[in-house]
């Protein structure tokens, strides 16, 4: 398979971009990316790396490691602005620290509501509020530029789903959904559809066999352990950050539609109407799933919060689970072992 | 340490708190757990019963059965590094046990993430657990100002409460009440304000610690007519001790300011600590939390909704770093320590850059002790006391 998308060097196109457009870091997929695009800005989400030196200064030891790695990333390379949105306790503390310490053009929080559904009306004025300050640093920002925005990630979004859609039928490696899934968060919209078509033409699906894996989590920074699961079962379906939590759409084409997306996204920080466990569940029966791997990062409250309820009701419904709890530290072979040992078990 | 006669006073207060929420159901009332910061005055009208699992959590911390709790928690699955307030109150559900025999069985529970995140899940757990609806509280953060749709929005969900309460107890919504209470929530933080106060008189009457202990009322009895009753009679012992000249620390030498919740479970050593030393902790981030309250009968939810959003841990770094500020100059304070508390990041996190900016902005030193609240396990004395030893001599 060559399609450019599984080629893409990501980081050498983002220096070239950097000529020509305004870069803003981003961090959670609660972030209004259609707005900053429809102001002429590339919004970028940051994953970092895992060598943390200044960050150290800032953050304690019982931090989670995604904070730890955007920040030393801000510290060490400083974005043209940045977008914080009020997803847990940790980013919103990180977004004061972050504008303590580093000097960018444009530092904002959008202040999520905790309870989206009944938070509508106060998310929609919340999203103008963002967006009048946004057109102070960057100029107007019109309806119609707005709604070309949120159309043009609608496309993306849509095509985003036929390739999760795909993933029933036969195998995609996550390695390859992880690529263009964080291209697709990282890119200039348009830029990536016209690869994400190519690639979902030339895509080829591998062998459908078992064990099949869901892997559920936040945000997975370091591929890698992608590619150690994968030595012993497919990854068919993900509940991640960096993965289908992406999806949803905007189904109007103003601030309100995109409020009215977030109803639609399953995040631990919101508030629940069903405990995620049955969620994931239904989708597991849906992706024809063995089993599922939380992937969790330590000292991530809202993920490490849901994690028994989650295991719980797997549990009930037949679903073995496997908890991983993932510090920069932890040593491969260890997770290694664990994974071998929890696919053998489900070939049984 | 001298003791407050008024210590006397709120353990028999806070003891037949409890004793009221465990003979409630017996009385046909109902019974709320209720978060800190939840805005609790929509509650007392209907005459429901409260307890607040995070004062729970601190007994069971001060009476060092905190670390056991938690363990039985882990056992169950959740991780050591969640909040350790949420694991002693889940293992007490789990074990049936306390210092004081856990807590009564809710029939609902009542929270406002304006404190921290942790809430929501906590009580969406528990509300599970207990199959008792969750009333939740949404309060935005206030990163820098306070928003207008932000006010409405907390407002509008305090009126959606009200016809719940009045569907759950039976009763209907009594205005007067209403205003009541209000008036008692008012004048309550505003003796407490003035407890508190007396921390600016050289020397002072009292110390953190005390008010660590003595804010139990404040936070759990806040519009009630006996948290007021307490807090004249505190009151008046405190302006005793000053007309008398009696300090809480002999002859003190050094005036701090303490940050962060209480290592509860070693009170009474780091007490020893400071006062061999002659250094009294005059004040503290965490007990002021409790001390402004502008309400506004006239316009209740409005006013309710203000306030609750910008209590202390609800708010951003840059109007942390401004109440901090006053603080150090209203109680002349020589020195600032920070309890960098693993369990609690909203309060935590960012501490070393307000550390940073107070040194910059004050020339005050300030030193971080790393411990828990509740959690036993995870301090260690010998580092912290070695660490706050070094500190005590460099300012003395
Ligand atoms: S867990 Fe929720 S808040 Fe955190 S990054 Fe993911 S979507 Fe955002
Ligand atoms: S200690 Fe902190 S994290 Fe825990 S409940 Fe209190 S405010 Fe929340």
């Amino acid at each position: 398979m060559k399609a450019a998308l599984t080629t893409l060097d990501l980081q050498k196109y983002l220096d070239q971009k950097k000529k020509t457009m305004r870069i803003f870091a981003h961090f959670c997929s609660f972030t209004p990316e259609e707005v900053l695009h429809a102001a002429g800005i590339l919004p970028v989400r940051i994953f970092g790396s895992n060598i943390i030196e200044k960050a150290s200064a800032h953050l304690q030891s019982y931090c989670c490691s995604y904070a730890k790695r955007v920040l030393e990333a801000g510290l060490t390379n400083p974005f043209d602005g940045s977008v914080f949105v009020h997803s847990c306790d940790t980013m919103q503390r990180l977004s004061d620290i972050w504008g303590y310490s580093i000097d960018d053009g444009f530092h904002e929080t959008l202040v999520l509501p905790v309870a989206v559904d009944k938070g509508i009306e106060y998310l929609t004025k919340e999203l103008n509020r963002f967006t009048r300050g946004l057109e102070v640093y960057a100029g107007e920002i019109s309806d119609t530029a707005l709604k070309e925005s949120i159309s043009v990630y609608n496309d993306n979004r849509n095509l985003l789903q036929e390739l999760y859609e795909k993933r029933k039928g036969g195998h995609i490696l996550a390695v390859v959904v992880d690529k263009v899934m964080k291209a697709s968060m990282s890119m200039l919209k348009q830029e990536h559809t016209v690869l994400l078509e190519e690639f979902l033409e030339e895509v080829e699906l591998g062998e459908y066999s078992r064990p099949r894996l869901i892997l559920s989590g936040s945000v997975v920074e370091d591929p890698s352990i992608l590619e150690i699961i994968e030595e012993y079962g497919l990854i068919c379906y993900d509940d991640l950050c960096t993965g289908s939590r992406y999806l949803s759409l905007a189904e109007e084409q103003s601030l309100r539609g995109i409020a009215r997306r977030y109803q639609g996204m399953w995040c631990p920080c919101r508030t629940a109407s069903a405990p995620r466990g049955q969620y994931l569940v239904e989708k597991a029966g849906e992706y024809d799933a063995d089993g599922v791997i939380l992937l969790l990062h330590k000292f991530c409250e809202p993920h490490l919060f849901e994690a028994v309820s989650i295991r719980n009701s797997l549990k009930e419904h037949g679903y073995p689970c496997l908890q991983l709890e993932l510090e920069d530290q932890t040593s491969p072979e260890q997770v290694r072992t664990r994974i071998q040992a929890f696919c053998e078990m489900l070939e049984g | 340490m001298k003791k407050l006669n008024s210590y006397e006073n709120l353990k028999k207060l806070v003891g037949s708190h409890y004793m009221q929420a465990k003979t409630a159901h017996f009385f046909n009332q109902k019974i709320g757990w209720v978060s800190s910061g939840a805005p609790v005055e929509v509650l007392r009208p209907f005459d429901i019963v409260t307890v607040y699992p995070e004062n729970h959590a601190s007994i069971c911390g001060a009476a060092k059965q905190g670390s056991e709790l938690c363990e039985a928690a882990e056992a169950e699955g959740f991780s050591r590094d969640l909040c350790s307030y949420f694991r002693c109150d889940r293992g007490s559900t789990l074990l049936g046990t306390s210092p004081i025999g856990g807590l009564p069985r809710p029939d609902f529970l009542y929270g406002c993430n304006n404190i921290c995140g942790t809430i929501l899940k906590w009580y969406e757990i528990a509300s599970r657990h207990f199959d008792v609806p969750f009333l939740f509280v949404d309060t935005p953060f206030v990163h820098t100002t306070m928003t207008d749709h932000a006010v409405e929005y907390v407002a509008a969900q305090l009126e959606e409460i009200v016809p719940y309460l009045e569907s759950l107890t039976g009763r209907e919504f009594d205005e007067q009440k209403f205003t009541e209470t209000l008036e008692l929530s008012k004048t309550c933080v505003e003796l407490w304000k003035k407890t508190l106060q007396f921390g600016a008189h050289k020397p002072s009457p009292l110390t953190c610690f005390d008010a660590f202990t003595q804010m139990a009322a404040i936070v759990s009895l806040r519009g009630t007519q006996e948290a007021v009753t307490h807090y004249k009679t505190l009151n008046e012992e405190l302006e005793s001790r000053i007309q008398k000249g009696i300090a809480a620390v002999d002859n003190e030498k050094i005036r701090l300011l303490w940050d962060n919740i209480p290592v509860w479970y070693a009170m009474r050593g780091l007490s020893e600590l400071f006062e061999n030393h002659q250094a009294c902790l005059v004040a503290d981030t965490y007990t002021n939390a409790w001390a402004s309250a502008a309400l506004d009968t006239g316009n209740p939810m409005e006013s309710l909704a203000r306030n609750y959003l910008e209590i202390y841990l609800n708010i951003s770094m840059d109007l942390m770093l401004e109440r901090i500020i006053a603080l150090i100059h209203q109680f002349d304070v020589d020195g600032m320590v920070m309890h960098s508390n693993r369990s609690c990041k909203p309060y935590s996190l960012g501490q070393y850059d307000l550390a940073r900016c107070i040194k910059e902005e004050t020339g005050i030193p300030v030193v971080i002790i790393e411990a828990d609240m509740v959690d036993s396990r995870t301090y260690a004395e010998e580092q912290a006391r070695t660490r706050i030893e070094a500190f005590l001599e460099s300012l003395g």
